[in-house]
């Protein structure tokens, strides 16, 4: 089976909202700030909960945000 | 550093903190005196109840920081958590094996064990497992950045 990466565009989309702080992404989804910065890294991929409404708070599909790359 | 991280090495300071007082206290008096040695057993468990009451303190964080929205725990800690707990479970039993390997090899010939090893063995499992938790909950952040 191919390994799968999940790539996200969450620090383009913060900066495109008004330069939104990690820590107010954070707050606004319901997790710590360290998960913020691993989502952006690529060191962690998130639950589809939380997927959702990372998209729900820049108001954009959830593909937009999460691309599933084989 | 998230909350969890640094229960984690408060976790490991216990740890590391209650087997060096005790091994302290076991090399002071003499390992042999434990059965007539009231107060080495006295200090042993008073070190042993008061590692755990420290630790268990620790061991409750609230989701949110009071009158703050501020998350303090969510699914990445809980996933490191799961994580953490595969490496105390496996960590408990190899020092169980240990244990009874050793002392099995040690006392063959005299067909029995001295009763300071049961303590021995439960004082230890108690650390290993409060070091291990937080070695694996350590190591789980370091992965997942």
């Amino acid at each position: 089976m191919p390994k799968a990466e999940i790539s996200n565009r969450i620090r383009r989309l913060r900066f495109d909202h008004d330069e939104m702080t990690q820590e107010e992404l954070a707050n606004r989804v319901g997790c710590t700030r360290q998960t913020i910065i691993a989502l952006e890294a690529g060191k962690y991929v998130p639950s589809l909960s939380l997927a959702f409404q990372v998209a729900k708070v820049f108001g954009v599909p959830v593909e937009d945000v999460f691309q599933y790359e084989e | 550093m998230t909350p969890l991280q640094k229960r984690a090495w408060l976790g490991l300071g216990v740890g590391v903190g209650m087997a060096l007082a005790i091994s302290a206290v076991f090399i002071a008096r003499g390992v042999t005196s434990f059965d007539d040695d009231l107060v080495l057993r006295a200090i042993t468990y008073v070190l042993c109840v008061g590692g755990l009451l420290v630790y268990a303190v620790t061991l409750r964080i609230k989701r949110r920081k009071p009158g703050s929205s501020e998350v303090l725990i969510d699914e990445r800690d809980k996933e490191i958590v799961r994580g953490a707990t595969m490496v105390q479970v496996w960590a408990v039993l190899i020092s169980l094996f240990i244990w009874a390997i050793a002392l099995t090899e040690a006392y063959w010939g005299q067909k029995s064990i001295p009763i300071i090893y049961a303590y021995l063995i439960a004082i230890s499992g108690l650390i290993v497992n409060i070091v291990a938790q937080a070695a694996g909950i350590l190591i789980g952040y370091r992965r997942s950045g």
